[in-house]
């Protein structure tokens, strides 16, 4: 569980909701095509931003990535030719997801923020969650 | 006094040698004393690199404030020192080495060596692969040159020379245009260059003559022995890094570079706390609080043991019989994750790594035993079960046998399993008594691929 460290601005306990993940193709002449994860969530009235922190099995990130949007979007597969490869897709994928999650937490105006989401795993595809 | 170096940071120095404080202050009190000192500090506050020799250990700079230092934990082995350059911000783990017999050894700034890391800066190979290197342009006692924001992860080894984020450029994915290069977990790097942006899967190695060209990383247990192989993703040995990688690799980097200071101040407040069993630094996002091992329900501090257990580790066994089925080297390091629960141990073979992330990560049954450099690292499992918990603890059960250089990593290993010998398991689930043969990359539930070294 994230919890705030001292330093942190008060935390209201609310947490954000409405998450959803998914997974789509972009093909470019180069390298070749990229799958993107799509995390996204249901916008907090009265939120100024939302802070996405990186975790991995090293630990927890302490620099905030903030996001205007209730989205955030990271590559996580990419190859050479026109149309992803389902096999090497598949397994950068997965890797992928063994390596990296996300956790999001909403600022507020008078500059608390939400409790913390649950880990999202980067490359997995949850859908409505 | 500057920041550097503080005159409270001299008097602990001093009274950790046994020193008399009124004997410290007779000394400092003398003319030439006080000058020399100050001269001293003025070359340590100009300088970039330092030598981790003499008193420049654990804390390097001696004296940097948490926020300046690079920590070098005290059971790291370092051959030469004078040929040893340190930046700051660097964070060196239990038994990490940094052997520098006829060559040197450069880390740049906010890099970081895990447990178990190992820099050989002149590596005797045979002649026809030496012949590859020097090809290469890497002269033989070159030593390792390992660059900025570069991650040497648990039972990493670099043979020199080599160099390591040097060279190449800048790539898409990586926005905010610095770089890092991240060794993964008991991978290899002999005789080759890495480039900026670059990166080693876990098992993976990198030969003799090889350039790792910005952009690529080498697949789990592969073996990238020809340029051929680590430019042509078609070949099957590497692939295009992306943005989850990038993100992967900042956030590494800021856990250690919090890992230096945090332990430096860990340091600062008693020495003794940074030897043997002890307190992790707390002080982080996941792990606000200090705590000691519990053995056999014991809380315990022992400064005198030669292995390394930190922070909330609870082991069923008694700190007595540790001492009979724990090799050497071994760090057991709760200073994220905690706690980690370990049953009785059959044997604990020497360089064994425990590390995890996040609350209960970490279970381990009765009569386990473990193999020299297995690695074992906390973490959920949410791909092999969508519906569950992703929070879900890394399980290993009662029986099971991890081999020599296994690594074990966000998965449930069923009771009476065996890993076998340079094999990993990722996010999976294995059912009781499952065999994984030697040499073999299962990820997610299916064999990913063989370990090719």
């Amino acid at each position: 569980m994230v919890t705030p460290r001292a330093d942190d601005a008060d935390n209201v306990g609310a947490s954000l909701t409405g998450f959803a993940s998914r997974l789509y193709d972009e093909v470019d002449a180069a390298p070749g095509w990229t799958t993107y994860w799509e995390l996204t969530w249901e916008p907090l009235p009265g939120a100024i931003e939302y802070l996405v922190y990186y975790a991995t099995a090293e630990g927890m990130s302490r620099r905030p990535r903030p996001t205007s949007q209730p989205s955030f979007r990271l590559s996580v597969a990419r190859g050479q030719g026109t149309t992803a490869n389902v096999a090497e897709r598949a397994a950068q994928l997965a890797l992928q997801a063994a390596q990296l999650r996300l956790v999001v937490v909403a600022r507020l105006a008078d500059g608390s923020i939400t409790g913390p989401s649950r880990l999202f795993p980067v490359g997995e595809a949850a859908g409505q969650g | 006094m500057n920041q550097i170096i503080t005159r409270r940071a001299l008097i602990r120095k001093a009274v950790a040698l046994g020193v008399s404080l009124p004997a410290l202050n007779a000394l400092l009190a003398q003319p030439s004393i006080a000058a020399a000192l100050q001269a001293e500090v003025a070359v340590t506050a100009a300088a970039e690199t330092f030598s981790p020799a003499g008193f420049n250990r654990p804390v390097c700079p001696y004296g940097a404030t948490p926020e300046l230092a690079s920590f070098i934990d005290p059971t790291v082995e370092i051959e030469d020192p004078r040929r040893v350059e340190l930046a700051r911000h660097i964070y060196i783990g239990p038994f990490a080495r940094l052997l520098a017999n006829g060559a040197p050894i450069k880390l740049g700034e906010e890099t970081n060596m895990q447990d178990n890391v190992l820099i050989q800066a002149r590596f005797v190979r045979p002649a026809t692969e030496q012949a590859k290197v020097t090809a290469l342009g890497l002269r033989e006692d070159g030593g390792v040159e390992i660059a900025e924001r570069c991650i040497l992860a648990h039972g990493a080894t670099v043979k020199g020379p080599a160099k390591i984020g040097v060279g190449g450029g800048d790539i898409a994915v990586d926005p905010d245009n610095d770089q890092e290069v991240f060794l993964s977990f008991n991978c290899e790097v002999d005789g080759a260059i890495l480039e900026r942006n670059t990166g080693v899967s876990a098992l993976g190695r990198v030969g003799p003559g090889v350039r790792l060209k910005s952009g690529f990383i080498v697949l789990p247990g592969k073996n990238v022995t020809t340029q051929a192989e680590a430019d042509d993703p078609k070949l099957g040995k590497v692939r295009l890094l992306v943005g989850a990688d990038v993100a992967f690799n900042e956030a590494v980097i800021e856990v250690n570079v919090a890992f230096a200071s945090e332990y430096t101040r860990l340091y600062d407040e008693n020495p003794v706390n940074v030897y043997g069993i002890n307190y992790d630094p707390g002080n982080t996002t996941f792990n606000h609080d200090r705590s000691l091992p519990i053995l056999a329900g014991v809380p315990t501090q022992d400064p005198c043991c030669c292995n390394r257990i930190i922070g909330d580790v609870r082991m069923a066994d008694s700190r007595a019989r540790l001492d009979q089925v724990m090799g050497e080297r071994i760090s057991l390091r709760a200073d994220e994750g905690e706690p980690f629960m370990v049953g009785r141990i059959a044997r604990m073979q020497d360089n064994v790594i425990f590390h995890a992330l996040e609350e209960a990560e970490l279970i381990v049954g009765n009569n386990v035993s473990y193999g020299n450099k297995a690695i074992v690292h906390g973490g959920g499992r949410p791909v092999v079960n969508p519906g569950s918990d992703p929070t879900e603890p890394t399980i290993i059960e009662d029986d099971v046998t991890l081999k020599d250089m296994t690594v074990v990593f966000r998965s449930l290993i069923g009771r009476g399993s065996t890993i076998g010998t340079k094999s990993a398991v990722v996010g999976s689930v294995l059912a009781p008594g499952t065999t994984i043969p030697d040499r073999t990359i299962y990820v997610n539930d299916a064999v990913f691929g063989t370990v090719e070294w």
